[in-house]
Order: structure tokens, then C-alpha cells, then sequence
């Protein structure tokens, strides 16, 4: 933790996240704000009053910007809640059963990798239909599988210990064992890679709400709102430009953390 | 040989999948047929014809035969045959896949190369930024804000689209590439204006391409670099252009290989949201139209493709890779 304080990599993550952060905070008492449309004041460009410009329906891009940094932060902790334990839970009783479960549930993860991600949550998402639950569910059910071979191959190593042994002895049953005395043994190495997946997990779920999946109008989500500024690009370009800005900067953020926290708990992987 | 066997247990998978969406999709395919109107007879007659009566597993063993034929259904939003649709947009996707891969192999590659060589150089800085900037970047917004600079403000590049509108359907379609096309049919003009209505598309795409090579090359040539044979080879007096081009990065050709598969899969998938951007007349546009119109027989062929050429794309590599480094054959 010290070391991470120090970081030059961790602290410019950590920057380009607070803003984000503060905006997930605050967001809450500027949603009315968001939502207000003034006619009279329709794609004004960014200068004294509106910071950030207001887009087509008049609303204000700045409080639109931190509102939806709720959302999407929201999500990608959802999509990261839900992914990471499934994938723990799979892989630890894939490891510790061994025999056929195991089998049977390492070729599962070996095909899910296969598929490609983005587009069987896209098509997920559109057979389960729009919204923001529903987008989680579908970028998390397309995100477990890493998850589930990292803690396969972590378990392997954990499972001739003595103390696995001795719960054994207790009369515990393997599930148990597998849940509640194995699949620990993965949280921390499972966090290393969430935080570095975290970014990815930002950029899908904002391009499946750049396609209109994610949150719905008049909703602000980030990738919907660039959608929107799409139709006025030429002539206002702050529409898009802003929403879009907040997502490199988390994305950029994540991923500097990531790599900071991988180098800090993971000696093994010496940044070079 | 173990990779063989994956493969039609990967699309076996895909199927299932796709099959299951078709399942939880809140789309009524009787009312699709019969609309709304229809007798509670004609209703069950349609159900009976569809062979929804029938239980999941024989109706799942129809879905994959039916696949398999081909017959991937008509699209509500086109009123074509998904296949056909698919074989007229698919073209474009790899013209633009393709494109992104090169600019990634020819800018990606000897930056990874320099940065292993001169190890905190500034081209090693230029990199890795780039490489961060490649999994940071909404792709989506960069192409936006691209357009916005080089097309509107600089009118440096074209806009939108994949030929000017008064250009379009001077060229015979033969291989669907409009570049071979235009080139084939002699009009210098239209491949000229296709190149050009290439570059933005495949320089956004290719940022990620670019990432991905300059990452993973200079993680193999560093490797590369410390092994006994280039010292071996420096002791042998050959001059240094040979020691890191022929020996050191030939070494590294059997895992990049892995990687060139990698990104086109990757590329496949980024040009969903590219396409949708640039207005790009390929499966990703095509698929985020079927989006809208929740044409799901659209949907689920586009996936089934993508799947499909994933795999084939990553038992390619498999199989190369096997043959590049004779270690991996086991």
C-alpha cells in the first residue's frame, strides 16, 4: 500500500479517477439537473453559464457528464462483482473436484474464451433487450472465464495442502472445501486481475451503451450520450466530445491503477 | 490435433448459445408470422409449422441442421436471407480489418522492436503510451473526434462512408473489395477515393492493432534479446542489424503469429462499433442496424460469422505456430 502511494503510475491513475469518482459522489443531487431541457438554450457552446456547452435539448453536458459517472462506474463495478466471483467460485471447484466436473468445466471456460466477447454481449444484450441490468449481466456472463483459469490453476497448487487435508478430516464436504477453504486463496490474485481488467470492462459496457443497450434516454450514461452527440458532431461537437473524454479518462485510469496495484502486490511481474 | 477437436466444440457452443438468445429473446416468433390479429387456430398452426410444439432438444438439433445448411433465416429489417446479407457485408469488415492490421503490423512492429533495443528511449516511451492508450481509448469516441478534426474542421479526409455518393455503382461488384474492384475494372478515380475514405476508419481501428503488436513485440524481442544465442551469435562477429532482424526477431515469429490472430479476431470485433461511426457499409453496421430493428436472425448470423471466423482464424494460428516452432509440436 505504501508502495502504491508512491507510485508516479498509481498517484496519475489515481488523478485521472477523482474527477470520475467525485462525479459518482455528487452526481445524485445534479440528476434533476441533467434531466431539465431549456429550448431556449440548445447547443450553446461551452463558455460562462455552461462549462461544457449544453447539447440538443438544452441540458447542461458538465451536469450530464457527472451524473452518468454513476452509471457507468456502477456498472462496470456490477459487470466486476458479478464476473470475478463466478469465475473464483467455477474455477475453485473445478480445481479441487478434479475428475470430471473439472473436465467438463475447464472445456466450458476453454470455449467460452474462444467466442468473442463484445459481440456475444452485444447479442446478448440485444436478445435480453436494453437497459442498464441487462447490460451488466451481459458484459459479466462474457467476462468469467479468465477469471475461472486463473483460480483453476491456483487451486491445483492449494489442494495437497495440510490444512485442506485436515478440514477433510473434519468431515467437511468437498463443495465446502472447494468454497469456503480454496476459493479465498484466489481473492487476491483475482483482484490483480480485475483491477487490470477494470478498463476493459469500462470500454464494453460504454460501447454497449454507445449502441443503445446500456442506460436509456433520457438517461445520462456516457457511451449513450456520445451516441447522441453523434447527430451534431459537425456543429457541436462538445456533445460527444465531453461524455467521450470521461470514459478515456477512466479508461486511462483504471488502467494505470491496474498495472500499479499488479506491480505492487506481484513481484513476479517487474514493470521493465 | 487437440485443437481440431475444439473447434466444432466451439461452434457447437456458439450454436448453443445462440439458440438459448433466440429462447430469451422477448420477440414472439408465431406473432411474427401470423400477427396480431390471427384465429387462435392459425396461431397454433403456426406454432406446429414453426415445430415450437416440439421439445427444446429436438427443436435445438433443428436450429444446428438448419445452420449448418446455411439457412440462417430471413432478416425482418433487410427482407433477405441473412446469408445473403452476410456475403454482401462482409467484405467491407475485412477491408477494414485487413487495413487496421497493417497499419498495426507496420507501425507496431519496429516500435516494439526499437523499444526492446533501446530500452527507455523515447520511441520505448512513444510505445508504451501507445499501448496504454490502445486498451484505454472508446474507439467509438476517437473515430467521432477524428471525423470532427480531419473530415469537418481540416477537411483533410472525406467523410462518412465507404465512396463518395456520386461514385457508388460505377464498378461491377466481383470480389466485393471495392479497392480490387476499382482496380480491376481499370477507374484509377474510384479506388482513389475508396483508399481515401479507408484511412480514417483503419488508422482508428488500427490504434488498437498498433497497441497490440508494439506490446507484444517488445515483450518477445526483450526476451529474445537476452538469450545465449544472440550472444552467440554477437561472438560469431555478425553486425548487429543481423543479430536483432535475423536472429533475434525470427525467434519471436512463432508467437506473433499467435497475436497477428489475436488482433484480426480483435478487429473483427472492434469494427462493430467503428463501422457504426464511420457509417461503413460492413457487418458491423449491419449488425447494429438489426440492433435497432430487433431483427434477431440478423444478430445471431452476425455472431455465428464472427464466431466462426475466430475459430478458424485461432486454429490457423495453432497451426502455424506448430509448424514455425517445432518445440510446440508435442
Amino acid at each position: 500500500m505504501k508502495r502504491l502511494a508512491h507510485d508516479p503510475t498509481a498517484l496519475a491513475g489515481a488523478f485521472l479517477l477523482a474527477p470520475l469518482i467525485l462525479g459518482a459522489l455528487i452526481g445524485p443531487f445534479l440528476a434533476e439537473t441533467a434531466l431539465v431541457t431549456h429550448l431556449d438554450a440548445r447547443l450553446l457552446p461551452p463558455g460562462q453559464g455552461h462549462w461544457f456547452g449544453t447539447d440538443a435539448l438544452g441540458r447542461d453536458v458538465l451536469a450530464r457528464t457527472l451524473a452518468g459517472a454513476g452509471a457507468t462506474l456502477g456498472l462496470a463495478f456490477l459487470v466486476a462483482g458479478l464476473a470475478a466471483p463466478l469465475g473464483l467460485a467455477l474455477g475453485a471447484v473445478a480445481g479441487s473436484l478434479g475428475g470430471i466436473v473439472e473436465t467438463l468445466l475447464m472445456r466450458t471456460t476453454d470455449i467460452a474464451l474462444a467466442v468473442p466477447r463484445l459481440i456475444l454481449a452485444l447479442a446478448l444484450a440485444a436478445a435480453l433487450g436494453p437497459g442498464l441490468l441487462n447490460a451488466a449481466l451481459a458484459v459479466a456472463l462474457t467476462a468469467w472465464p479468465p477469471y475461472a483459469r486463473q483460480a483453476r490453476a491456483e487451486t491445483l497448487a492449494a489442494r495437497k495442502a495440510d490444512f485442506i487435508a485436515a478440514a477433510r478430516l473434519c468431515g467437511a464436504s468437498e463443495m465446502r472445501i472447494a468454497l469456503v477453504h480454496i476459493a479465498p486463496l484466489g481473492v487476491s490474485s483475482m483482484l490483480v486481475r480485475l483491477s487490470l481488467d477494470l478498463s476493459g470492462i469500462v470500454l464494453a459496457s460504454a460501447g454497449l451503451g454507445f449502441l443503445g443497450l446500456g442506460a436509456q434516454p433520457p438517461l445520462p450514461e456516457w457511451g449513450a450520450m456520445v451516441a447522441t452527440g453523434r447527430t451534431h458532431l459537425v456543429d457541436a461537437p462538445w456533445v460527444a466530445g465531453f461524455p467521450g473524454l470521461a470514459i478515456l479518462m477512466a479508461g486511462l485510469g483504471f488502467s494505470l491503477l491496474g498495472d500499479a496495484i499488479r506491480d505492487a502486490l506481484d513481484p513476479r511481474n517487474e514493470r521493465c | 490435433m487437440r485443437s481440431l477437436l475444439t473447434l466444432p466444440l466451439t461452434l457447437l457452443a456458439l450454436l448453443a448459445c445462440t439458440f438459448a438468445f433466440t429462447k430469451i429473446a422477448p420477440i414472439d416468433p408465431v406473432l411474427a408470422v401470423v400477427g396480431d390479429r390471427a384465429s387462435e387456430a392459425a396461431r397454433i398452426q403456426a406454432r406446429k409449422d414453426l415445430g415450437l410444439d416440439r421439445p427444446w432438444p429436438i427443436q435445438f438439433l433443428w436450429h444446428v441442421e438448419r445452420t449448418v445448411t446455411g439457412d440462417l433465416g430471413l432478416s425482418t429489417s433487410t427482407g433477405h436471407a441473412v446469408l445473403d446479407d452476410l456475403a454482401q457485408v462482409f467484405p467491407a469488415t475485412i477491408e477494414l480489418a485487413l487495413a487496421a492490421t497493417l497499419i498495426g503490423l507496420v507501425l507496431g512492429l519496429p516500435l516494439g522492436i526499437i523499444g526492446a533495443y533501446w530500452r527507455g528511449s523515447w520511441p520505448d516511451h512513444l510505445a508504451r503510451l501507445i499501448a496504454l492508450l490502445g486498451h484505454s481509448v472508446p474507439v467509438f469516441w476517437l473515430g467521432l473526434m477524428a471525423l470532427y478534426l480531419f473530415y469537418a474542421l481540416l477537411g483533410w479526409a472525406p467523410g462518412p462512408g465507404r465512396l463518395n455518393f456520386y461514385l457508388e455503382g460505377l464498378v461491377p461488384t466481383v470480389s466485393g473489395f471495392i479497392l480490387l474492384d476499382s482496380l480491376l475494372a481499370g477507374r484509377l478515380d474510384v479506388a482513389g477515393d475508396a483508399l481515401a475514405h479507408l484511412v480514417l476508419p483503419a488508422l482508428t481501428l488500427g490504434l488498437f492493432s498498433t497497441a497490440l503488436f508494439a506490446r507484444t513485440s517488445r515483450a518477445l524481442m526483450l526476451d529474445a534479446l537476452g538469450q545465449d544465442f544472440i550472444l552467440t551469435a554477437r561472438a560469431k562477429g555478425l553486425s548487429e542489424w543481423n543479430v536483432v532482424l535475423g536472429h533475434a526477431l525470427k525467434s519471436c515469429a512463432a508467437p506473433m503469429v499467435t497475436t497477428l490472430a489475436l488482433a484480426l479476431g480483435s478487429l473483427l470485433e472492434g469494427s462493430v462499433l467503428t463501422e457504426t461511426v464511420f457509417s461503413w457499409p460492413g457487418l458491423g453496421a449491419y449488425m447494429t442496424g438489426a440492433l435497432m430493428a430487433a431483427d434477431m436472425a440478423a444478430i445471431l448470423g452476425g455472431t455465428l460469422l464472427i464466431g466462426l471466423v475466430v475459430s478458424l482464424l485461432n486454429l490457423g494460428a495453432d497451426f502455424l505456430q506448430r509448424k514455425l516452432d517445432p518445440r510446440t509440436a508435442s
